[in-house]
């Protein structure tokens, strides 16, 4: 997986800003992932949890169907920790951009 | 003051300084820029304009990891940053839209401004240093500031009149860094004292106490 370029991390940001707790000093990625999980499946917004991980490893719908679920959630969460997530949250709040 | 930073980007190490004053004035329009941009792609588009104007432009900013992008962005903000606190740069910035702006004006406004009271050319101008510039700048906008108040002092404006036709003095407006706001919060509000130094429960005065007691 190669990381996303700015306007891809913006993309990425658009998808799951709203599913990104507080930055918490003492949070480690897998934490702050955990959360987002969480909130995702809170939000029964099983697209955007898709479209995320089409947007990180440029996997198409048919080619995520077809993986066991393990799978897809392992993509979610090392897609996430590669592309540093936490920093991402930090640097669009730097920038002052909201997701859309 | 020189200042200096490391950023890596695409593997490649590039060594940043901190901008003069013509180049931080184009950084800070872009910053300007930036917080007005419209949508994602507008946003993209003035941080690599940003990058291009303060590291390099042969750079291909959009094939970058976007943390190498946000990182260098960050230390190039950093390392411009203007060392001491001027009051003037605490403007609450409320400009009007004026027909005359144009995109890259800063540049001409403030080199007008310098170079009116100095004389100097505007390449050196261009070269100041960037907290030699606003400290510069600020004690030009006092003096004019004072002048405007000395002039407004003797004119018939400054005096308001009342019903009886009692003359009182007004003030000229200053801009809202020249004002004192401790001085004028105590003029206005009086002292206040905090709930947590105020006396708990009933208060027995001195002179409530029975005189034989």
């Amino acid at each position: 997986m190669n990381p996303l370029t700015l306007d891809k991390a913006f993309q990425l940001y658009d998808i799951i800003g709203k599913y990104l707790p507080e930055i918490n000093e003492e949070d480690d990625a897998l934490e702050f992932i955990g959360t987002i999980l969480d909130n995702l499946d809170e939000s029964n917004q099983r697209q955007n949890y898709v479209d995320a991980i089409m947007l990180m490893f440029e996997v198409t719908l048919e080619e995520l169907q077809k993986m066991p679920s393990e799978e897809r959630i392992n993509l979610f969460i090392s897609g996430l920790s590669e592309n540093k997530i936490i920093e991402l949250k930090s640097f669009c709040n730097l920038v002052g951009y909201s997701y859309g | 003051m020189h200042k200096s930073s490391i950023v890596t980007l695409g593997g490649r190490e590039y060594e940043i300084t901190n901008a003069k004053l013509r180049k931080w004035l184009q950084l800070e329009d872009l910053r300007e820029e930036l917080r007005k941009a419209a949508d994602r792609e507008d946003r993209t588009n003035k941080i690599y304009s940003y990058l291009s104007v303060a590291i390099s432009d042969d750079i291909d900013y959009s094939t970058l990891p976007w943390f190498e992008v946000a990182q260098a962005y960050t230390e190039v903000l950093l390392i411009n940053l203007p060392r001491l606190e001027f009051p003037m740069l605490k403007s609450a910035g409320n400009y009007e839209k004026v027909p005359w702006n144009y995109d890259g004006r800063s540049w001409y406004s403030w080199s007008h401004i310098i170079a009116d009271s100095y004389g100097w050319t505007l390449d050196y101008i261009a070269e100041l240093d960037v907290d030699d510039a606003i400290g510069l700048i600020q004690e030009i906008n006092i003096d004019k500031q004072l002048d405007r108040e000395w002039e407004w002092m003797l004119s018939d404006k400054s005096v308001v009149y009342d019903k009886q036709g009692k003359g009182k003095f007004k003030e000229y407006e200053r801009p809202d860094w020249m004002v004192d706001k401790d001085v004028v919060d105590r003029t206005h509000k009086g002292t206040y004292i905090k709930k947590s130094l105020l006396p708990i429960g009933n208060v027995v005065r001195w002179s409530d106490e029975p005189a034989d007691a």
